[in-house]
This record gives C-alpha cells, sequence and structure tokens, in this order.
C-alpha cells in the first residue's frame, strides 16, 4: 500500500520559485495526503508551509535537504543531500526553533547574506546602487532574499552581472567547511541526533558510485522516484532499498523549473508511518482527513 | 413523507444537516454522500429537526501566515468543521506551547516537569462584535497524545446568540513561582459560531474528499422571510471544472537560476467567475443568473482560502428554494511578470475562457432543492 506524497521539494527560501502556499496548493490539487517542504539547509519555510498544509488538510512533514560532500576541498569534492524529516509537531516554531538544524539553517542564512553582500560591495557604484545594496544591507538574514530570489534581483535590476554572480556564488558551499565541509555519514549523525530521519536524496547523481553506495547502505531511507532519476534509475534504487530494507520516498525535488510532474508512485505506508513517529490509521490519510 | 438516509447521532452529519438537501424532481433518497453510520428513516416534510450541535475540542496550534500567531483547529468532533450554539466545547494546549510561553529560552523538559504548568484559558463570547458574557477555563486535564502532553479545559458551550468566540490564556508554573505569561487577544485567533441568529442560516456548497457536499450549517431547513447566507467553495469550482486537467500554461521564458539560464513553462493565474439562480416556486419562475462574489475572508472557508458567496432573502411565500451554479473557469495572460518570455500563446492581457461548466445534481436542467418552512 502506497501513500501519494511528495516529499522533497523547493520554495523561495531556497532556490525554488513557489512561496510556501503555492508549493502546499499545488499539491493539494493533485491530491498528495503527505507532503514536506525541503529546501536547502533551512527549515524557514516550514512554518508557513505547515499551516498552509493544515488549512488545506494534507499531513505536512517538516524536512530539510541537507548539504554534505564526497571529497571536500579536492579536485573529486562533490556535493552529497541528506534528506532530514521530523515529525509532523516539530513543524511548531517553538519546537522547530530548538532544533540543531534549524539553528544551523540560521547561520546558513547569515553566511548567505554575508556572501552575497560582501560580492555587492566589491562591484562598482553603479552596479551597487542598482543592485539596491542600501536595502540589502538593512535585512535581517532571515529576510534576506534567499538564492533564486538574488539570481532574479540581479537579473531583474542587471542582467550582465548574473555570470559572475552565478561563479561567485558556488563558494557559498565549496569554501564553507565549517557550513558544509562535512562528510555524508556526520550529516547522518547530525539529523538522527536532531530527532529526525535521514533520506539521502537522489541516490543516483553522484558520481562516485562506491561512496553512494556506501552511504545508501548506512542510512535509514533513499529518495527512489524523484525528478533526477530515470525509470530505471528509480527501479534500481528501489530493488536496493528492498532488498537492504530501507525506507523509500516518492518526490520530486521540484524548483518550479519545469513543468510538474507527479511521481510514478506513492511512498510505502511503512516509511510512511516511520516518518510520522507512529502507526497510522492509515484510511484517514487516504481519505485526507 | 419522504425516505431519506440519514446518519445516527453521534456519526459526521446529522439528519437535519442532510434533510433540506433533495434533488430536485427525485422521488427517493438524497445524493449527499459522506462516511458514517447510515440508516434510513422516515422524515415528515413539514417536521423542522432541530441540529444536535455536538462536542468538540479546539485545539491550539501555530497560525502562520496572516492568522495571528495561534489558532485553533476544530478535533474529535461530533459534526464537523463548524462550531454552532450549544456544542459542547473543551480547549486544547500542547503543552509545549505553554512552556515556550513561560520558558522560551530553555529546552523542552519531560512531561512530569511539563504538567506542574497551570493555565486559564478565557472565553469571552460575542454577538455582533460585543461581548455578552465570559467563562473562565480552569486546565482540568493533562491528556497524552501521540506528540506530547496536551491540557485539557473543562467543558463550556457558546452561548445562544453567540457568534464569536474570543480567548485569552494566563499562564503560570507551580515549578517556578516566578514564571508567569499570558497571551491576549491578538495572539489567539478567534473562533467564529454559527446558529447565534437563527433563523437567518447558511447554506453552503463545497466538496470533501472528492465528493461534491451541501449543508445548512446550522441544521433544520431555511424559513420562509427570512435570509440565507448562500456560500459555494473554491475547492468545490476546483473539482466542478476538473481544475487539474485544464492548462494554465500561457508560454514559455528563459529565466536564470542556479545552474544557469532555463527555459520554463510560464502560466496564467486561474480564477472563477461563479454564478447562480434561483427559484422559489419550484422552477416556474428563475431568477437571471447572478454572480456569487468572491470573499477571501469568508467563515465558511477561513484563511486563504476563496468562497463565492451571497446573501438571499429568501420570500414569506417560498416553499421551497431549487438552485443551480454556473462556473467559469479562466486565465489572464499577463507576461509582465516574466522578462524573457520566449513564446506568447495569447496576446498581452487576453482573458481566456478554460471551462464552462454547470453544477447540477443530476445532470443538466435539474436544481438543488432547499426546503423552505414557514
Amino acid at each position: 500500500m502506497y501513500v501519494p506524497t511528495d516529499l522533497h521539494g523547493h520554495t523561495i527560501f531556497s532556490d525554488g520559485r513557489a512561496t510556501p502556499e503555492e508549493y502546499v496548493e499545488l499539491r493539494r490539487g493533485h491530491g498528495f495526503r503527505l507532503i514536506a517542504i525541503a529546501d536547502h539547509d533551512l527549515l524557514a519555510a516550514v512554518p508557513r508551509g505547515a499551516a498552509a498544509a493544515a488549512r488545506a488538510g494534507v499531513a505536512f512533514l517538516p524536512a530539510v535537504e541537507v548539504t554534505a560532500f564526497f571529497h571536500f576541498g579536492t579536485s573529486l569534492a562533490e556535493q552529497v543531500h541528506l534528506l532530514a524529516y521530523f515529525p509532523p509537531h516539530v513543524a511548531a516554531p517553538p519546537l522547530l526553533r530548538r532544533t540543531a538544524l534549524w539553528q544551523r539553517g540560521v547561520r546558513v542564512q547569515a553566511r548567505w547574506r554575508e556572501l552575497v553582500l560582501e560580492w555587492v560591495a566589491g562591484l562598482p557604484e553603479g552596479d551597487r546602487a542598482a543592485l539596491g545594496e542600501a536595502d540589502l544591507v538593512a535585512m535581517a538574514p532571515a529576510d534576506f532574499p534567499a538564492t533564486q530570489s538574488t539570481i532574479d534581483r540581479i537579473t531583474r535590476r542587471r542582467p550582465e552581472l548574473f555570470d559572475a554572480f552565478r561563479r561567485h556564488h558556488i563558494r557559498f558551499w565549496e569554501d564553507d567547511r565549517e557550513l558544509f565541509g562535512w562528510d555524508p555519514e556526520a550529516a547522518i549523525d547530525f539529523i538522527r541526533s536532531d530527532g529526525a530521519t535521514d533520506v539521502v536524496a537522489h541516490p543516483g547523481r553522484y558520481r562516485d558510485a562506491d561512496r553512494t553506495l556506501a552511504i545508501c547502505a548506512r542510512a535509514t531511507g533513499i529518495e527512489v522516484y524523484t525528478s533526477r532519476h530515470r525509470g530505471e534509475v528509480a527501479k534500481t534504487w528501489r530493488d536496493f532499498a528492498e532488498a537492504n530494507g530501507k525506507l523509500w520516498t516518492a518526490s520530486t525535488d521540484d524548483h518550479q523549473n519545469a513543468a510538474y510532474a507527479r511521481p510514478p508512485c506513492g511512498t510505502p505506508v511503512s516509511t510512511v508511518e516511520r516518518l510520522l513517529g507512529h502507526a497510522l490509521p492509515i484510511e484517514e490519510i487516504l481519505a485526507g482527513r | 413523507m419522504i425516505r431519506i438516509k440519514v446518519l445516527r447521532v453521534g456519526t459526521a452529519l446529522n439528519a437535519a444537516a442532510m434533510s433540506s438537501i433533495v434533488v430536485a424532481g427525485a422521488s427517493g433518497a438524497i445524493g449527499c454522500a459522506v462516511d458514517g453510520d447510515e440508516e434510513s428513516v422516515d422524515v415528515g416534510v413539514s417536521e423542522e429537526v432541530a441540529l444536535s450541535p455536538g462536542s468538540a475540542r479546539l485545539e491550539l496550534q501555530p497560525g502562520g501566515g496572516p492568522l495571528p500567531p495561534f489558532a485553533f483547529a476544530l478535533a474529535a468532533s461530533t459534526t464537523d468543521e463548524f462550531v454552532r450554539v450549544g456544542e459542547v466545547l473543551t480547549v486544547g494546549v500542547p503543552a509545549w506551547l505553554l512552556w515556550d510561553a513561560l520558558h522560551p529560552n530553555e529546552s523542552m523538559p519531560d512531561d512530569a516537569r511539563l504538567a506542574k504548568l497551570r493555565g486559564t484559558m478565557t472565553v469571552g463570547f460575542h454577538d455582533k462584535g460585543k461581548k455578552t458574557s465570559t467563562a473562565k477555563l480552569d486546565i482540568a486535564s493533562w491528556k497524552s497524545t501521540i506528540y506530547g502532553l496536551q491540557a485539557v479545559t473543562k467543558t463550556f458551550k457558546p452561548p445562544k446568540s453567540c457568534d464569536e468566540l474570543r480567548f485569552t490564556l494566563t499562564l503560570k508554573d507551580l515549578g517556578d513561582a516566578k514564571a508567569t505569561a499570558s497571551l491576549d487577544e491578538s495572539k489567539l485567533a478567534s473562533v467564529h459560531v454559527f446558529g447565534g441568529e437563527l433563523q437567518n442560516k447558511t447554506a453552503f456548497f463545497d466538496n470533501d474528499s472528492g465528493k461534491l457536499r451541501t449543508r445548512i450549517v446550522e441544521g433544520g431547513d431555511l424559513h420562509a422571510g427570512t435570509s440565507v447566507l448562500l456560500g459555494y467553495s473554491d475547492w468545490r469550482a476546483d473539482q466542478v471544472v476538473d481544475k487539474m486537467q485544464l492548462s494554465t500554461q500561457i508560454g514559455t521564458a528563459i529565466v536564470n537560476g542556479r545552474f544557469g539560464q532555463v527555459t520554463i513553462p510560464i502560466y496564467g493565474k486561474l480564477s472563477y467567475e461563479v454564478r447562480y439562480a434561483v427559484s422559489y416556486d419550484k422552477g416556474q419562475t428563475f431568477s437571471g443568473e447572478a454572480p456569487l462574489p468572491a470573499n477571501t475572508s469568508s467563515l465558511l472557508t477561513g484563511v486563504g482560502r476563496t468562497d463565492y458567496e451571497t446573501l438571499l432573502a429568501v420570500p414569506a411565500n417560498a416553499g421551497a428554494a431549487w438552485i443551480y451554479f454556473h462556473v467559469k473557469a479562466s486565465i489572464v495572460a499577463d507576461y509582465a511578470a516574466f522578462g524573457n518570455v520566449t513564446q506568447k500563446w495569447y496576446a498581452d492581457g487576453q482573458s481566456v475562457v478554460l471551462k464552462d461548466a454547470y453544477d447540477n445534481p443530476s445532470g443538466s436542467y435539474s436544481n438543488y432543492e432547499l426546503v423552505v418552512r414557514p
């Protein structure tokens, strides 16, 4: 038995284009019974997403896509993403902000703001004014434009600077050993110690196949269905998950950069129950109650 | 007498809520399907069946978005999602919320420590904006839930003529005499109460789990010479036009993203025009189709949604109200928000009707019938 889900997608709080409310509404229309917003490295969209989901009658998991690295700081460096899923009640802000992943997200927002302001400060006077430097400086980290919103701002106001910013912004991950220079094993341990469930995001995307297999063997769950996996790739990872007793999920990794396509399958009830933290009257989720 | 299917007392809907919804021209069972324990009973057409307001728990939870910081969700309701005059209510407050208000910078303690928290919820009963009485509700018990302790107050009932509940919460901690806190009305969303202005009523056309649903929210039937709020929900319109099958794409644009330039589909915003027509003489004469104005702060659908609604004056000589709805789903091709449009499928500003559908209970030329009593 499978539950219609989309447990991985992005909003304006990272590199997506949808507000949390738009994100939830699209998935309500598609009839999903359990959804999650999983922005990169922060949980800032969760309170709004959870409130919108509650109004829509859709179950909602607080989630975040944690960035780690294989071979950080070397020529073989590549990002590895771990999804962390909290049980639903953690969406309440007083509980959410007590999690270590929330607090890490606050540091990520502050670091992003620093990176953008440093880059803007190095531009000629006219470009700085055009990008609204004074306004940006006045913004608190939590209100500062996230990745896609920053790119949109540059594109709208100084499109000729886009390529330069795109080259610059990669440093955000590659230069910051404190926030991102951990290996996936450390990230998994961190997620677990915070009370969340770890799931390897889009395992078919990584270049280092041996390390990927090792991480998937260690992780609690694997993202099987995602827009980044072709059908045969998804099947390979589903077989791996089932052979190794792993949870597995069905999601989209939607960034609102293409027409939305539902995952071809739902998430097993056993995985949903584990993510929710309790056994379900599954009929209630399927009925949308 | 007519035979209808009703739900036994204590299930999701009651006989009164359903008795007034019959398919015009149909001779048998009504068509409003809900889950529950059904039985067939005979109901005299002239018999008014009072709505049992039932019971429920108002659970405090984070509001989010435009709501106050905390709002109430209705849990364990024996009726539906609405609160009514006379309903037996308790308030449930998660222990973490109490703790956070009293000790905002401290980590969550164990349940034994949480159970030392105390609180009093004061409920103000309002009628048309004016407070008419109050009730003070101490935390009466602790309920263990899947996700932690919940404080539950003693019960109360919204009195006759009440149309709104407003709340304040004062807190103290038996484990720390210095810790006190309060949440005033601005922090706690108010709750609308239906049935405070009888015999005026609310006829609500919405959907539930993919099934069209019609209710007289206050129960019973409409009354001649009164007013009726006629509501039609956005999600019902979604279903009637089969929204997810409509393509709202208006073209493509090139946008910049983390990984460079990408061509994305661009979409128009879907909007509805909902119209209705009503007859009070069993179809001999119909009003012309009239618009149901969009209300984005409706008491029926709540924050973030749209209800299409109007106030009907039921004539003094009416015996029934026959109603049908007409829904048009449109998009406007607005390309202004996209800087680098590569394909325009429509002219700038063009309005395009994607679906034009009628909402009749049994196909063309059938009508929803709301029974009207003298």
